[in-house]
């Protein structure tokens, strides 16, 4: 059981006479502090503390934990959206314009064969956004002048989007879920990029809406709903 | 494994799993909405025409893709044929370590002229 204020949970103490350097969040030390709790108290500490959460995190030196703890909580948020569009299908669809209705259930038809698949494919699409969508970020962030003073590259942005992928526990309220996911993704990525690039919060920021002023967000809604097609082929 | 052979494996994984939705790419766009930007503005955005491009490689023909989004394109192509090279060095030897340099203003400056060279193909060629 995990108790606020467990000393195990805390970042080790920055060695003495000197400045404190990156050691991990309690992700990416869950060898230490073992999988679940790791995988928890990131969570928490993701949600409720992102800068102190981004200074703890490595800066370099290992894809593997960013890619985990985003493919992990992208499939938690996908099976609790896949649930709420069985559920609130029809409410969802009575939300939008009456000619945009046949074309959205068809979108969000959903069979028990395709939700099966939809939860066997999803890591693998999860992968291709977070690396396609980090590409995207780090030219954003390349051409605002954000990269000036990083150490950690690609690698670096790549972290900070991994590690967003915390607002996918955003899926669990409905209706509007998604628009609490957009607006807590663009805080974190701003927030991350000013922890893991050492760039100010204004050049983070910016690089965090060029994408989408860009229109780079018109490739997340296709990615979105060609997703919902395929499963509703199945 | 190294930070960098792991860079390279996962490109890699991106790459074929893109290969493999492929033949699906059509149908997959067939769905896409209309951009935003070209409906209110009724001007291409940055992106616009990388659905087709993708579809367009897909089937195959990179000179359609290069044609609709000549940036897009070659995007798509280095994105998949550099995870597939990047892939095959990772899995017969360890890679080297990747130059820790930062970016140059040159650097910053290509990348913005390249984004909008393209731009203006895109709206001279009514994209």
């Amino acid at each position: 059981m995990i108790e606020d204020g467990d000393q195990r949970f805390a970042p080790p103490p920055p060695p003495p006479g000197g400045t404190r350097t990156a050691s991990g969040n309690p992700w990416e030390r869950r060898s230490a502090l073992g999988f679940g709790a790791g995988l928890l108290e990131s969570i928490k500490l993701f949600v409720t503390s992102p800068g102190s959460a981004y200074e703890q995190t490595l800066k370099k030196g290992d894809f593997v934990s960013p890619l985990l703890f985003s493919v992990i909580i992208g499939w938690l948020g996908a099976i609790v959206g896949q649930i709420w569009q069985f559920l609130l299908q029809d409410s969802m669809l009575s939300l939008f314009p009456p000619e945009m209705r046949d074309q959205l259930a068809f979108y969000m038809a959903t069979t028990p064969t395709a939700l099966a698949i939809s939860m066997l494919l999803t890591p693998i699409f999860l992968m291709i956004g977070l690396f396609i969508w980090s590409l995207i970020h780090h030219v954003s962030l390349l051409l605002v002048g954000a990269l000036n003073e990083s150490d950690s590259g690609f690698e670096g942005t790549f972290r900070v989007n991994g590690y967003a992928y915390v607002v996918q526990l955003a899926a669990i309220v409905p209706f509007i879920g998604w628009l609490i996911t957009v607006v807590w993704y663009i805080a974190l990525m701003t927030i991350g990029a000013t922890r893991i690039h050492q760039t100010t919060t204004g050049k983070a920021l910016i690089a965090a809406l060029l994408p989408f002023i860009a229109c780079c967000a018109c490739l997340a809604v296709v990615f979105m709903l060609g997703w919902m097609m395929l499963m509703s082929t199945f | 494994m190294s930070a960098t052979r792991q860079l390279a494996l996962l490109w890699a994984v991106v790459a074929l799993g893109l290969i493999a939705l492929a033949p699906l790419a059509a149908g997959l766009a067939a769905g896409a909405p209309a951009c935003p930007v070209r409906a209110w503005l009724d001007l291409p955005c940055l992106s616009c025409g990388t659905t087709r491009a993708a579809v367009a490689l897909a089937r195959l023909d990179p000179l359609a893709a290069l044609a609709v989004n000549p940036l897009a394109a070659i995007g798509w192509l280095g994105l998949v044929g550099g995870g597939l090279i990047a892939g095959g060095v990772a899995v017969r030897g360890e890679l080297a370590p990747l130059p820790d340099r930062r970016p140059t203003l040159t650097l910053r400056l290509a990348v913005a002229a390249a984004l909008l060279v393209n731009w203006v193909y895109l709206v001279l060629a009514g994209t």
